[in-house]
C-alpha cells in the first residue's frame, strides 16, 4: 500500500510537502474560492431583475429606502452603500476585476521577464550587461509613481491599461530570478548533453533549461499576483485605476472614506476582501516556496 | 522564516478583522426620522470677544487685485471696503460711496460721492484720488482681474500699454477725479452690470503711499478701511484680524478673528466640538446627524447662489444629442426627466443641494420660484425617447459623460448614469482631473459634461451672458455651444437699460428661451450649511457668503453673547 519504494520526480516531492502544508492549504482554498467568485458571480449574487449586474444597484433601490443600509437586512447581507448599491454584489463582481488584474498583470511580467531574463543568462557578455543594467534601471524607479506614470498617459484607463502597467513594473523581479536559474543550468550535464546531440539554442533553452526555472518562477508569480492585487487597489485608492462605476476594491475603499463613521461596512468589506485574497496567495506563495526548496526533507 | 511570517499574518489578519468588525455593529444609522442623536459639544462663549474661524487653506492673497479665491476673499473683505455693497435681501446699496450713484440717462456717466471722513486704519482719511488709483491698479499686469475694468473708457488701452510699460497704475481716461470726494466713471457703452463690479473686493480702496512702500508685500501687510485690522498672520497656520476702533459704520462688537489653517474636516469639527470654533463649514456626514440632534440649533443652512449641470455639447459631431433637430431636443428633454433630482439633493448630497427648477437660484434676482423644479417622470422620458427615434433607447448610442475627480462628483455621476439606464439611456463615465477636464471642455471635446457656475453677482446676466450667449462660445463660458440669436438679442438688449425690473424681465425672457432648447441636464442649486454656536449673534449670511468666510456678512455688528458668564 505504500509508495515508498516507487520513484518520486522533484515535483512531486514537492507537491507532496505543499498537501502536508496547512497554511499553504488554506492559502489555496482562498484562492479557489475567490476564483468561484470570480467566474461565475451570478450564482452568488441576489437576483437582478432591473438588470443591476455589475454596478450592484439594488432593485428599486430609491423606493424601498435601500440606500446606505447596515449589513443583514434582507436581500442585502452586507448592506448597501450610499448609491444603495448592494456591496456583497460589488464585492462579487469585484473579485474578477482583482484576479484579472493579480493573473494578467502577472502574466505579463511572466512573458517580458522570462524573455529578457533567459536571454540575459544564457547569452552571457555585452547582451547579459545590457539587459542586466536594464532591469536595474526598471528596480530603481519607485513602482508606485513608475505605475502612475504610465496610468497617466491614458485618460481613461481601462483594464488593460493597467494590466500592461503592473507588467511594466513587474518584470524585473522575474527577469533577474530567470537569468540566475540560467546561469546555474547553463552548464548542467543535460545542457552539454543537448549540445552534443546538436540541438540549437533556442531549443535548448525552451525544451531543457526553462522548464527546470519553473519552480521558482511559480513561487514568484504567486506572490506578485498578491502585489498586484494590492496595487490595483492601491491605484484605484489613488483615483487613478478603474474609473467609477468599476466594483474594483479599492475604489470600493476610496468611496467608504468620508463614511466610515457613520457606514463602516462600506470599507470593511472591501477591505478585507482585499487583505484575504492577498493573504490567501500570499500564503500559498510561502508554501510553494518551502515546498520547491531542495533543501527541505520529507 | 517564512513560515514564522505567515503564522504571525494570520495571527495579525484575526486581530484586525475582529477590530474591524466590532465598531460594523454598533454603529448603524437609523433610517427614520425620529431618531435623535446626543452630541457632545461645548458651547460656552469666550470672554476675549475673539471670533474663531477654520480654513482649509492658507489665503494665498490679501491684496485686492489678486484676490481671486474664496479663502482670500473672506478674509480680505474684512480688511478693505468697497463703494458699494449688498443688503441682507442681496440689494446693492451705498457703502464707501454716500448714496447710489447717479447715473446718466445713456447709461455711460456713473458719479459717485465720497463719505467724508472715513480713514485708513494707519489715519488718512480717503479722497477720490485714492478709488482713481485703486481702481487703476487692476489694469496693471499683476492683476488678476483686469476685466472687471475692461467696461470703463480707457481702460483696454491701459490694460494693453501696462503690458509693456510695467506700470502699477496706468492711468485711465474714464476714472475722473472731479473733486475732493466726487468720482466720475465713463464707461465705453452702456453695460448696467458694471455696478456689481464696484461691490467686489478686488475694487476695494487701498492707500497709495502704502502700496508704493510696500510693494508686493502689500499683500502681506494689507491696509484698508474695514472693521478689522491684519494684526499677525503666520504663514499656513494662523491669521489674527483686530478691531478696527474707528471703523466709519461704528467700532465692531468683537474684539477680533482668528483664523486657523486646519485642511483635514474631521479634525475641524473634534476642535468645534471641543469649543475652539464659533463656527465651521460642513462636511459629509454631519448635516443628518446634527440637524437631528440635541444641536440642532447650531446647524444654519442658506441657499447659496450656485448650479450644477451637466451640459450637452450642442456643436458635437456624432453625438445624437448635438443639434437643433427635433429628435435631438426630445432626447435631451427625456435626460431631463429621467434623473432623480431628489434624491441627489437630499439623501447623497445631504441637503447640501437641491433640485433645479432652471439657470437662475433663488438669490438671484429674476429667479422664477413659481416654476416646479424637473420632476422626476420615467414614463413620459420612455415616450419622448421613442419619439425621438429610439424606442426603449434602441440604437441610441451611448455618450460619455465627462467630470473632474473633486468631491462628490464621481458619486452623482453614478447615480445619474443608473437613472439613465433604467429609462433606457446609456452612458459611460470619464474621470479626468481638473485642469485636463477644463481644458478639453473648452476646446469642446466632450459631448456631455459636468459644470457648475457660482455667481460673481447676483445678477441673471452673470449666469445668461457667460454661458448661453453665442460671443461667449468656449472658454469664455458657453461650453454648451449653445446658438440662439434671439437669446442673443434679449441679452444684448438688457445691457443698454438701466432700468433693473424691465433688464430682468428680458433676461427672465431669455432664461425661458433657454430652458425650452434643453441645452443642459439642469441638475442643482447650491445650499450653503455651517454649524454657529448658539451665542453668536447677528451672523446673518446671503448666498453671496459661502459657508464660514461669510462675505458680506456685516461683520461689525457680530456679537458673542456673553450674557451667560457676566
Amino acid at each position: 500500500m505504500t509508495a515508498t519504494n516507487r520513484g518520486r520526480s522533484p515535483t512531486q516531492m514537492a507537491f507532496k510537502r505543499l498537501r502536508r502544508n496547512r497554511l499553504a492549504m488554506l492559502g489555496a482554498l482562498v484562492v479557489m474560492m475567490v476564483t468561484v467568485l470570480a467566474f461565475f458571480p451570478s450564482w452568488l449574487v441576489p437576483s437582478h431583475a432591473d438588470g443591476a449586474g455589475p454596478y450592484g444597484f439594488a432593485e428599486q433601490f430609491r423606493g424601498a429606502h435601500e440606500y446606505q443600509q447596515p449589513p443583514g437586512i434582507p436581500g442585502h447581507p452586507l448592506g448597501t452603500d450610499e448609491l444603495g448599491r448592494d456591496v456583497w454584489t460589488r464585492i462579487v463582481y469585484g473579485a474578477g476585476i482583482s484576479l484579472r488584474v493579480g493573473l494578467v498583470g502577472t502574466l505579463v511580467a511572466l512573458f517580458i521577464g522570462l524573455i529578457l531574463g533567459s536571454i540575459a543568462g544564457f547569452r552571457g557578455g555585452r547582451i547579459d550587461t545590457l539587459i542586466s543594467r536594464l532591469t536595474d534601471t526598471f528596480f530603481a524607479f519607485p513602482s508606485l509613481l513608475l505605475m502612475i506614470g504610465i496610468l497617466a498617459v491614458f485618460e481613461k484607463p481601462n483594464e488593460i491599461v493597467i494590466f500592461a502597467a503592473l507588467g511594466v513594473v513587474g518584470w524585473p523581479g522575474v527577469a533577474r530570478i530567470v537569468r540566475g536559474q540560467v546561469i546555474s543550468l547553463r552548464g548542467s550535464e543535460f545542457v552539454l548533453g543537448a549540445r552534443a546531440l546538436g540541438q540549437s539554442d533556442t531549443r535548448i533553452l525552451i525544451g531543457h533549461v526553462l522548464p527546470n526555472c519553473l519552480g521558482p518562477v511559480v513561487v514568484v508569480s504567486t506572490l506578485m499576483i498578491a502585489g498586484n492585487i494590492l496595487a490595483e487597489a492601491g491605484l484605484s485608492f489613488l483615483g487613478i485605476g478603474l474609473p467609477p462605476p468599476s466594483p474594483s476594491w479599492g475604489r470600493m475603499l476610496v468611496d467608504s472614506k468620508e463614511y466610515w463613521v457613520d457606514m463602516p461596512w462600506m470599507g470593511i468589506f472591501p477591505g478585507l476582501s482585499i487583505m484575504i485574497t492577498v493573504l490567501g496567495f500570499n500564503l500559498l506563495g510561502d508554501g510553494l516556496r518551502d515546498a520547491f526548496d531542495p533543501k527541505m526533507k520529507d | 522564516m517564512s513560515k514564522c511570517l505567515s503564522r504571525t499574518s494570520v495571527f495579525m489578519s484575526w486581530l484586525v478583522i475582529l477590530s474591524m468588525v466590532a465598531p460594523g455593529c454598533t454603529a448603524r444609522m437609523e433610517s427614520g426620522t425620529d431618531t435623535v442623536f446626543e452630541i457632545e459639544s461645548i458651547s460656552a462663549p469666550r470672554s476675549d470677544g475673539i471670533f474663531r474661524i477654520p480654513l482649509m487653506t492658507n489665503p494665498p492673497d490679501l491684496d485686492p487685485i489678486l484676490v481671486s479665491d474664496t479663502t482670500s476673499d473672506g478674509v480680505a473683505s474684512k480688511i478693505f471696503n468697497t463703494l458699494l455693497d449688498y443688503d441682507p435681501e442681496l440689494k446693492l446699496e451705498p457703502c464707501l460711496a454716500v448714496s447710489m450713484p447717479e447715473i446718466s440717462s445713456d447709461g455711460t456717466q456713473y458719479d459717485f460721492t465720497i463719505r467724508a471722513g472715513v480713514r485708513f486704519s494707519h489715519g488718512r482719511a480717503i479722497t477720490a484720488a485714492d478709488f482713481k488709483y485703486s481702481l487703476q491698479r487692476l489694469a496693471s499686469v499683476r492683476s488678476k482681474r483686469p476685466n472687471l475694468i475692461e467696461p470703463i473708457l480707457g481702460a483696454s488701452e491701459a490694460i494693453e500699454s501696462a503690458r509693456s510699460s510695467q506700470e502699477d497704475a496706468p492711468e485711465i481716461a474714464g476714472i475722473e477725479v472731479l473733486g475732493d470726494l466726487q468720482l466720475r466713471i465713463t464707461l465705453k457703452k452702456p453695460y448696467a452690470p458694471f455696478i456689481y463690479h464696484l461691490a467686489m473686493v478686488n475694487t476695494a480702496v487701498v492707500p497709495r503711499e502704502l502700496v508704493e512702500q510696500h510693494g508686493h508685500a502689500f499683500s502681506r501687510k494689507p491696509t484698508g478701511t474695514g472693521s478689522f485690522v491684519l494684526e499677525k498672520w503666520k504663514e499656513g497656520t494662523s491669521l489674527l484680524l483686530k478691531a478696527n476702533p474707528d471703523y466709519f459704520e461704528g467700532a465692531p462688537k468683537l474684539a477680533g478673528i482668528l483664523y486657523r489653517v486646519i485642511p483635514e474636516p474631521l479634525a475641524q469639527l473634534e476642535e468645534y466640538k471641543a469649543g475652539n470654533f464659533e463656527v465651521m463649514a460642513v462636511t459629509q456626514g454631519v448635516f443628518p446627524k446634527w440637524s437631528r440632534s440635541n444641536r440642532a440649533d447650531e446647524v444654519l443652512s442658506w441657499p447659496s447662489l450656485t448650479v450644477q449641470y451637466y451640459g450637452f455639447n450642442l456643436e458635437k459631431q456624432g453625438s445624437p444629442y448635438a443639434g437643433d433637430s427635433d429628435s435631438a431636443r426630445k432626447l435631451r428633454e427625456a435626460v431631463n426627466l429621467s434623473v432623480d433630482r431628489k434624491f441627489l439633493g437630499e439623501v447623497l448630497l445631504e441637503g447640501r443641494f437641491f433640485a433645479a427648477n432652471g439657470i437662475l437660484p433663488p438669490g438671484i434676482l429674476g429667479h422664477n420660484a413659481d416654476r416646479p423644479a424637473y420632476p422626476l417622470d420615467q414614463e413620459r422620458a420612455r415616450a419622448l425617447l421613442a419619439e425621438a427615434g429610439y424606442p426603449g433607447g434602441k440604437g441610441l448610442p451611448s455618450v460619455d459623460l465627462w467630470f473632474n475627480t473633486q468631491g462628490d462628483n464621481a458619486k452623482i455621476a453614478q447615480s445619474v448614469q443608473e437613472d439613465l439606464r433604467k429609462v433606457g439611456i446609456p452612458i459611460g463615465l470619464k474621470m479626468l482631473d481638473w485642469g485636463a477636464f477644463l481644458e478639453s471642455t473648452d476646446a469642446g471635446e466632450p459631448s456631455f459634461f459636468r459644470l457648475g457656475w457660482v455667481a460673481d453677482y447676483p445678477d441673471p446676466e452673470n449666469f445668461l451672458a457667460f454661458l448661453f450667449h453665442s460671443k461667449n462660445k468656449g472658454p469664455n463660458g458657453n461650453v454648451a455651444f449653445y446658438d440662439n440669436p434671439e437669446v442673443d438679442a434679449l441679452i444684448d438688449r438688457s445691457y443698454t437699460i438701466t432700468d433693473m425690473d424691465e433688464r430682468i424681465r428680458l433676461l427672465q425672457q431669455a432664461e425661458s428661451k433657454i430652458l425650452d432648447d434643453y441645452p443642459w441636464l439642469f441638475l442643482l442649486f447650491g445650499r450653503e450649511t455651517i454649524l454657529i454656536k448658539p451665542y453668536v449673534k447677528n451672523f446673518t449670511p446671503t448666498g453671496m457668503c459661502d459657508d464660514v468666510q461669510g462675505n458680506h456678512v456685516r461683520w461689525h455688528l457680530v456679537q458673542i453673547d456673553n450674557v451667560g458668564t457676566q
